[in-house]
């Protein structure tokens, strides 16, 4: 589809301060969206598909993205998701809380997170990663809109996979460009928990998914990809054991002041690493994509590796 | 406490029965799949021919020789999600499994698992691990599906594991403890597992360098580093058995399809003894000398943290310093 899709913009904040700074950014991610062209080399952090396709701004503000996607440990604090909705809300910023897979403590942790969100914003989304934690929205906090996450989203998201589309046969092509989203017997399910949408990846060998059958609606997040995370997190390792596994928390802190690249070459790109996430850049953030699969209305930009 | 074993051949049933193997568990790409969607769309998450059955004859020799030994098969149909061609083809695999006798399927796919209800109510479905129970929370979104038994993730401690069993009464829950651990949680890993040589992208060698960092760039580094010089393959967690037994842990599973079937006999037989021992009243310190002893009698070198199932119950993982130097053996 081109011309005149409706693609509204979230930008994925990683700290307070960045909510912040937002206005700026934002300021620049309209520079993109109006001029409705990729943007030149060097001129934007927010290179934008070249599909020329309408981005709806106007009266639109931007989304706020912000949370933890990957690590329990990384979640903001009750005080920092209030200081965050303050400041998304002085920007007139509509917002979402990103979640990560967790364990009991981290259950825990949700839903102290999901109870200043009910007081405080209650027309909030919840991007969950976690079935444990859907559970949770749907049995205490129902009046909180859940979307899948990446995280939780099957894709084939691995920088070998461009290597070895063509010796796939057609049909078995088609697993490595679609997603786990688009089942439409899971997505009834689904929507019983009040799934609507779904975060995606545009993964370097592409994505022909179709998001029709199972009435979904999907966020597309750019320019880093997700492909894999662990709990073994190199910057929580004390030599001995790691401390992502302790049930009160991990102690070391600072991992994401560290990222790490990691090139071997039979990958398509290298890797990026964040605390315990790996990512690779997409191809699609860099001007280079195809016109975006249907069912995509929103762009999710981030700044920095997540 | 049950046993769970990989098998690959028909030949290995009996083996396995013998050395105390009580279930065994394996995979199946049927011709007709093959030929649509080559191995690379594997519908079991093994990519590599040696860990998959490939004529409906060999499993139906595997599953009588399961019988045969009093062990029950369950087959793995646990692929991360399924495009909507697969799904017909692999209810259809499916039927033939259990017509053959299969006595469960182990699944990841919500999809899988709503078609596995539709077309076959009173099938037992268990969980595999890629469906990500982290928590007390998560089995009841699949007791909903009436699947009651998980397999728990690799990344969980034992009094993790321990508040979600007894948070979740009336379910089964199944704990990895011997061979193949992964570096990142297999549940949410994107990584493609199909090079010929068996070096999954979690463990070969990069060129890494620190991109933006501070001064602790160097030794997050060497941390990661780590899994390119040791055997992940090579991973335990005999130490853990008294803790899983207290914890209620119904099944101890050892990974290995695809790998040879006396590294498979001599795993249940490491688990078989380990378990034997504690149910014989030893302490949990004469466990851990034996697991020790046994981790270095099977694989030739000590264990450490990064191939231990369970690093952070690991005492003796914490007295000792990690010094990843390793050698890939």
């Amino acid at each position: 589809m081109k011309g005149n899709r409706k693609l509204y913009l979230a930008y994925y904040a990683q700290s307070v301060a960045a909510i912040k700074r937002a206005a700026a950014s934002i300021a620049e991610i309209n520079w993109v969206c109006d001029s409705v062209q990729p943007s030149p080399a060097g001129r934007s952090r927010f290179p934008l598909y070249r599909t020329g396709e309408r981005v709806i701004r106007k009266n639109n503000p931007i989304r706020i993205y912000f949370g933890a996607e990957f690590c329990q440990w990384r979640l903001p604090s009750p005080k920092a998701l209030f200081n965050a909705l303050a400041a998304a809300k002085k920007i007139g910023s509509p917002f979402t809380l990103l979640t990560p897979w967790v364990t009991d403590a981290g259950i825990d942790k949700l839903r102290k997170l999901f109870s200043v969100l009910k007081d405080e914003a209650p027309d909030s989304e919840v991007v969950i990663n976690d079935l444990g934690a859907l559970v949770l929205l749907r049995d205490e906090f129902p009046g909180l809109a859940p979307s899948l996450g990446r995280v939780l989203i099957r894709q084939r998201r691995c920088p070998r996979v461009p290597a070895m589309m063509d010796n796939l046969p057609s049909e078995g092509r088609e697993i490595y460009m679609r997603t786990g989203a688009e089942d439409p017997l899971s997505a009834r399910l689904m929507r019983r928990y009040g799934i609507r949408r779904v975060e995606l990846d545009y993964p370097l060998q592409g994505l022909e998914t179709d998001l029709g059958a199972a009435k979904l609606k999907a966020s597309l997040y750019t320019p880093y990809a997700f492909v894999t995370l662990t709990r073994h997190c190199p910057a929580s390792f004390d030599g001995r054991t790691w401390q992502a596994f302790n049930r009160s928390g991990c102690k070391i802190k600072g991992c994401v002041k560290n990222i790490l690249e990691l090139r071997n070459s039979a990958h398509e790109a290298p890797l990026l690493m964040r605390g315990n996430a790996q990512f690779v850049a997409s191809r699609a953030a860099s001007g280079q994509g195809p016109a975006l699969p249907d069912g995509i209305d929103r762009i999710v930009f981030m700044e920095d590796a997540p | 406490m049950k046993i769970l074993s990989p098998i690959d051949k028909a030949e290995e049933a009996a083996p396995l029965a013998e050395a105390g193997a009580d279930e065994l568990y394996g995979g199946y790409v049927s011709r007709r799949w093959a030929k649509k969607f080559s191995l690379m769309g594997s519908p079991n998450h093994r990519y590599f021919p040696n860990a998959q059955v490939s004529a409906l004859s060999d499993l139906k020799k595997i599953i009588r020789g399961a019988r045969a030994g009093g062990a029950r098969f369950f087959l793995a149909m646990n692929a991360p999600y399924y495009s909507q061609g697969q799904y017909a083809l692999l209810l259809d695999d499916a039927d033939d499994a259990l017509s053959a006798g299969a006595d469960a399927i182990i699944a990841a796919d919500l999809g899988l698992i709503l078609r596995l209800r539709e077309r076959f109510p009173k099938l037992e479905v268990h969980l595999s691990t890629l469906g990500a129970v982290f928590n007390s929370m998560t089995p009841k979104f699949f007791r909903k599906l009436d699947v009651s038994r998980f397999v728990l993730p690799r990344e969980l401690t034992v009094s993790e594991s321990a508040e979600i069993i007894g948070n979740n009464p009336g379910s089964s829950f199944d704990a990895f403890i011997f061979i193949g651990k992964c570096p990142n949680v297999e549940s949410f890993c994107g990584f493609t597992h199909n090079n010929p040589n068996l070096v999954w992208p979690c463990e070969e060698e990069y060129e890494i360098r620190a991109v933006r960092g501070d001064d602790r760039a160097k030794e997050i580094i060497e941390a990661q580093s780590g899994w390119s010089r040791i055997n992940r393959r090579q991973a335990c967690g005999l130490c853990a058995v008294k803790g899983l037994l207290d914890a209620g842990v119904y099944s101890l599973k050892i990974v290995g399809r695809g790998g040879p079937m006396a590294m498979k006999v001599g795993s249940v037989r490491a688990v078989k003894d380990a378990l034997a021992l504690i149910l014989s009243g030893a302490s949990e310190k004469e466990l851990a000398e034996f697991s020790r002893k046994k981790y270095r009698e099977t694989f030739g070198a000590d264990c450490n943290p990064y191939v231990c199932y369970f690093p952070s119950d690991c005492n003796w993982a914490r007295s000792i310093s990690a010094a990843p130097n390793f050698i890939r053996s």
